[in-house]
């Protein structure tokens, strides 16, 4: 099990992905486009997910993922020079994702995905996803770093210390981002406590 | 030769500081604190207990979030436009997470600068203003300095999100 983290539904993958990925990078650099497609298969639902949360559950994080993937055609060499592919995926995608949110006008409503899991029935499926919308405005509502520890530590279980590279801070001070968000997360999420939590029954 | 009960002491608060940080679940946590849990747990400790338990209790609420269906086709879709080159990319500004670390670290950091440079910008035009005497046909000088820090509305905003961060 990887330092400091769980295994996620694709971390298989991604380790497998992993393991030749500098090989696989060493062609991207050389302009191999059957790299690039097999790197991009490999991480495009992390990128995506991240994309999603850092939006606060928006459909834009399509586009932000093909912005990400773009970015690391036209830079591949910067890729092998910055270390952990996944990490730098993951700070690409969720700088993306800020810089959109602050360019984003108040009144832009985006159209929300579909959830993963849906649930028994419709009433249920709608109560749950409300539950779902109010949390995800609470994470959305987290200031920036904290934000971006949560999702990554929580959400996508990335090792802290690949979180850390992500934030460029030290493991100590991701923790003490995530200990920060929990603890706002706790007091934005009290109101609505009782509702939440009834539409898991 | 470390005394037992101050080195119980100590896991016990890197369990603790592992439930605050990372939740409930152990799988998420360091791993020296996972191999210290289950001695923790037999031990029957009623503050680790708690301090789990309202982790876990938070993890619930965190979990009906839930995880989007990425679209089907989508990886195919963005390799498909990149490698056409039909992909136009955004103009992204750069987010440097480093920044407030920096100062943390005793390094300066780029918002104490722009907070600095918006009040030089203020006190220049104060001493102009006054000097002049062009200040009397306005409203009183703390007002002159208030129209300048709103011209800088963006900076002033960046710093006092910094600021609000790190007391939060």
């Amino acid at each position: 099990m990887p330092e400091g983290g769980a295994a996620g539904p694709d971390r298989q993958g991604l380790l497998a992905a992993d393991s030749d990925a500098a090989e696989l990078l060493a062609a991207l650099a050389a302009g191999d486009r059957s790299a690039f497609a097999r790197i991009t298969r490999a991480h495009y639902d992390l990128v995506y997910r991240i994309a999603w949360r850092m939006l606060g559950g928006s459909g834009d994080a399509e586009d932000v993922a093909q912005d990400v993937f773009l970015r690391l055609w036209r830079n591949a060499g910067q890729v092998r020079q910055a270390g952990s592919l996944r990490a730098w995926l993951a700070r690409v995608a969720t700088n993306l994702a800020i810089d959109r949110l602050r360019r984003r006008r108040p009144d832009e409503v985006s159209e929300l995905p579909e959830l993963v899991d849906p649930g028994p029935g419709p009433d249920r499926q709608a109560e749950r996803r409300a539950a779902g919308e109010i949390v995800s405005a609470a994470i959305a509502g987290l200031p920036e770093r904290q934000r971006v520890a949560m999702v990554l530590t929580y959400y996508e279980e990335l090792p802290n210390a690949e979180v850390a590279e992500v934030l460029g801070v030290s493991v100590e001070a991701v923790e003490s981002l995530l200990a920060r968000a929990r603890r706002k997360l706790k007091e934005a999420l009290e109101p609505d406590r009782q509702e939440i939590l009834s539409s898991l029954d | 030769m470390v005394d037992r009960k101050d080195q119980q002491a100590a896991r016990k608060s890197v369990l603790m500081h592992a439930c605050t940080a990372y939740g409930a679940d152990p799988r998420r946590w360091p791993p020296a604190a996972r191999r210290w849990l289950d001695e923790a747990v037999e031990g029957g400790d009623a503050e680790l207990a708690k301090a789990r338990q309202e982790a876990r209790e938070l993890d619930r609420l965190l979990d009906v979030a839930g995880a989007p269906r990425v679209p089907a086709g989508a990886a195919e879709r963005a390799v498909a436009a990149i490698l056409s080159g039909e992909a136009q990319g955004s103009d992204m500004v750069s987010v440097d997470f480093s920044s407030q670390t920096a100062r943390g670290r005793g390094g300066i950091g780029i918002a104490p600068l722009c907070s600095a440079a918006a009040l030089a910008a203020a006190l220049v035009l104060g001493i102009y203003f006054g000097a002049s005497g062009l200040g009397d046909r306005f409203i009183p000088s703390s007002a002159a300095s208030t129209n300048v820090a709103n011209s800088d509305y963006d900076i002033v905003n960046h710093v006092l999100a910094d600021l609000q961060e790190d007391m939060g």
